[in-house]
């Protein structure tokens, strides 16, 4: 896959996640812990797309836009349904950093590499277990 | 897990795997340094592994917490080294406390991940890169647990 295109997928997964991220703070308790979690993880997810918005632009590309909205498989009405859907969403973060970390050099890469690592640890404290290869499609 | 087995090994090249097939590779230099990052990391994993399992046979009441992470280390060799893990250490020593035991296995980790981690950028092969990111992420999480049993 092309630089460009594992950029792409990423900024599209970033978008998704901000989306996400929003409906989890929508659902949560403002004082509880996935309220804080996920404000967090919002704003994480907001500055990596404004990151990747800003390299396709540099690049010469046109940054792929977010979808007006995004289909969620399950109602997230309590903390338990957004805890789910914030582990899901790492999860899948997580895939597309790693696509990233193995199209890109250096500096680029080892910020993609850190991102996964963020991912797994988000994902592990909502609650996901563990995994080997986190990213790498097992498990 | 099959799927995946040997993808680090071919991607560095490593005997009995197929050769890289990065567009315009030659066998050359990066291949072979991407081999020795491999290696490099399939012994850390090995040894790791041997200190989890060493550490769970001296402390069972640890056992719950420390075998799906031993095991995680076990997926991370045979991905790493699909054609043979290196011999794993043996004799390792485990302090008798809990608390000294988690901490001696978490300074080992936090060791390897940090290896790991300038690996993941020194490697020529992207796919050997995204393995290697993988182990970090996995180790980052392993970090995590630990510290949570140690607070």
């Amino acid at each position: 896959m092309s630089l460009v295109e594992s950029l792409q997928d990423a900024l599209a997964g970033e978008h998704a996640a901000v989306y996400g991220y929003g409906v989890v703070g929508g659902v949560a308790d403002a004082t509880g812990s996935v309220a804080q979690l996920g404000l967090a993880a919002y704003e994480v997810h907001q500055r990596r797309r404004d990151r990747l918005e800003a390299r396709l632009r540099r690049l010469g590309a046109e940054p792929v836009p977010a979808e007006p909205g995004y289909a969620l498989t399950s109602p997230v009405v309590t903390d338990g349904d957004a805890r789910r859907l914030a582990r899901r969403i790492e999860d899948r973060c997580a895939v597309l950093y790693a696509a990233l970390v193995a199209a890109t050099t250096g500096p680029r890469r080892r910020e993609a590499a850190g991102w996964l690592t963020d991912a797994a640890t988000r994902s592990l404290a909502w609650g996901a277990p563990a995994t080997a290869l986190p990213g790498v499609g097992l498990s | 897990m099959l799927a995946l087995a040997g993808v680090a090994a071919a991607a560095a090249g490593l005997p009995g795997c197929a050769a890289s097939s990065r567009p315009g590779a030659a066998a050359g230099s990066d291949d072979t340094d991407d081999t020795l990052l491999a290696r490099a990391a399939a012994q850390s994993a090995g040894e790791l592994l041997a200190v989890y399992r060493a550490t769970a046979r001296r402390h069972p009441d640890l056992r719950p917490l420390l075998r799906p992470l031993a095991e995680h280390h076990a997926e991370h060799l045979a991905v790493l080294a699909p054609d043979g893990p290196p011999p794993l250490p043996r004799g390792t020593r485990v302090p008798r406390g809990r608390t000294s035991a988690l901490a001696a296995l978490r300074r080992r980790e936090r060791a390897a991940a940090r290896s790991r981690q300038a690996a993941v950028v020194d490697a020529s092969s992207g796919d050997l890169a995204r393995v290697l990111a993988a182990v970090v992420a996995c180790q980052a999480q392993h970090l995590v647990l630990l510290d949570g049993q140690l607070r």
